[in-house]
């Protein structure tokens, strides 16, 4: 018996319809431009039914992540929600259970963006629930594993971050998921840089912004940019810091706020303070915060206070820095620091009080705080 | 936006990308029709029903992140393809529309991934006689 055959013109059943990616990114764009409290369940059910329409929104909300966040997590929220009704009917085979990974991943990274980390690994725990019964996990758990690193590195773990990091990196490797990869890398290096090992770091970065893979990733070459920039600029090479962060600015859209966009004014308001300029730098300080808080990203917005508050008094306005402070305290509170970070809060807010800000209390919470996006 | 993951990025690249998946799903038809009618006794005309799905299926799963090229994901083609052969069959004997055999017992109570591997390898063997597949 041969085993080839000739493919005849499918007729598909209704619902199992395929669309072409155009076809369904014109879907997916009427799909997200109806308002999610506006949106009817006839409307849900129409779109997001299908397939080819619910892969054509993934890629739209991956692709604005950075860009709002905030939207993205209540698209995400809402499409999880109803793709996960138990008498929903969606696609082939593993197809629900692929969705339902898709749009909790997505979930958890801007949660994780926008501060919210308990409830980061709460949609994290849910999309690798949805990609462990697909035919092919491998991918989205690696990612899944990857977005729970960067949880780990935002809450100072750097250690567990270092251990973890370079294994994931070879999985991607070995799943040709180059692009992701590259984030392993990027991530590492960011974490090397926590922790002191400044070389290390730019020696992993060398480079990295010009592999083929992330050429199409402008957002991911700015950062990597910017990233090597701040090392620089740790090092003291102010020079070098400035050209790797004008042509990380390059990369980006003028007049578009994104994360990284703000994460290169924090990293250049950084050079302005150790050449002294710190007017400037505070002001550059204050465009990188307005910035991160047009994006909603909460945790930069109060670290921001914190490096704001630093540099205030490095301008003897201690009155003024005290009321940076103030204005941080209660979004640190609300995000549920580690037991040290709600340490060094309760004494700043002594200091406070008593008038006399503890700069290196400040600087504890500042590093706590850092973080990435 | 990680461009890995973006298929409409490139632009008509679109086109071609169906065409080189319809390419390797029509090269392993041979074998999934061969797995759903000989292995799991279907029907010819429901193994045509579920070659329709399992195209349409393989089309999208070829368009997730992680997935290299069409042809790596053959393996993975033949696992949905025993699944699905798997649940539809299971469904007929539990609703007592047809019986069953000894031998389709036994390879029902095989997961599929087992026995999808055992079809790789047929595919292996496939490659190795056509080596301008592989």
């Amino acid at each position: 018996m041969s085993l080839s055959a000739k493919i005849l013109p499918f007729p598909t059943r209704s619902g199992n319809a395929w669309l072409s990616p155009k076809q369904a990114e014109v879907a997916a764009g009427d799909f997200l431009s109806i308002p999610v409290e506006k949106r009817s369940d006839a409307e849900r059910q129409r779109f997001l039914c299908s397939p080819d329409i619910l892969l054509a929104i993934c890629i739209v909300l991956k692709r604005n992540r950075d860009l709002s966040p905030g939207p993205v997590l209540k698209e995400a929220v809402d499409i999880y929600r109803w793709i996960s009704r138990p008498d929903c009917d969606l696609g082939l085979f593993d197809e629900r259970d692929y969705f339902l990974g898709e749009t909790a991943l997505i979930a958890g990274g801007v949660c994780r963006q926008l501060g919210g980390r308990e409830e980061a690994f709460l949609w994290l725990d849910r999309a690798e629930a949805g990609f462990r019964h697909t035919v092919n996990p491998a991918p989205g758990l690696a990612n899944v594993a990857y977005a729970r690193l960067a949880l780990r590195f935002e809450m100072g773990r750097y250690q567990d971050v270092l251990e973890l990091t370079p294994s994931l990196e070879a999985s991607f490797t070995k799943l040709r998921m180059e692009l992701e990869a590259s984030k392993c890398c990027l991530l590492l290096a960011m974490t090397l840089k926590q922790t002191g090992e400044n070389a290390r770091a730019l020696e992993l970065l060398d480079g990295l912004e010009e592999k083929p893979a992330l050429k199409a990733d402008q957002f991911l070459r700015a950062r990597i940019l910017s990233e090597v920039g701040d090392l620089h600029q740790f090092e003291g090479r102010l020079d070098l810091a400035m050209v790797a962060f004008q042509k990380a600015v390059s990369l980006l859209e003028p007049d578009t706020l994104s994360a990284v966009r703000a994460d290169l004014q924090l990293f250049v308001g950084g050079i302005l303070k150790a050449e002294g300029r710190l007017e400037d730098a505070r002001d550059t300080f204050r465009a990188a915060q307005r910035t991160y808080l047009a994006l909603e990203m909460r945790p930069q917005v109060a670290y921001l206070h914190l490096v704001i508050a630093e540099t205030l008094l490095g301008l003897k306005r201690d009155r003024e820095a005290e009321w940076e402070i103030l204005s941080a305290l209660p979004a640190i509170e609300e995000m549920k620091m580690a037991p040290e970070g709600l340490a060094a809060v309760a004494l700043l807010h002594e200091s406070v009080r008593q008038r006399r800000t503890d700069p290196a209390t400040l600087r504890q919470l500042q590093t706590l705080l850092q973080s990435t996006s | 936006m990680d461009s890995a993951d973006d298929p409409m990025a490139s632009g008509s690249s679109g086109d071609a990308f169906e065409r080189e998946v319809r390419s390797v799903f029509q090269d392993t038809l041979g074998l999934i029709h061969i797995a759903l009618v000989t292995h799991y006794q279907l029907s010819e005309s429901e193994a045509l029903e579920l070659e329709k799905d399992l195209y349409v299926w393989f089309l999208r799963f070829c368009y997730r992140p992680g997935n290299s090229s069409a042809r790596e994901a053959r393996p993975y083609l033949l696992v949905a393809c025993c699944q699905f052969a798997r649940e539809y069959q299971k469904y007929l004997l539990g609703s007592g529309v047809r019986s069953s055999d000894e031998k389709l017992r036994r390879l029902l109570d095989r997961e599929p991934l087992d026995v999808a591997r055992d079809f790789s390898r047929s595919l292996e063997l496939l490659s190795f006689r056509t080596p301008n597949e592989s």
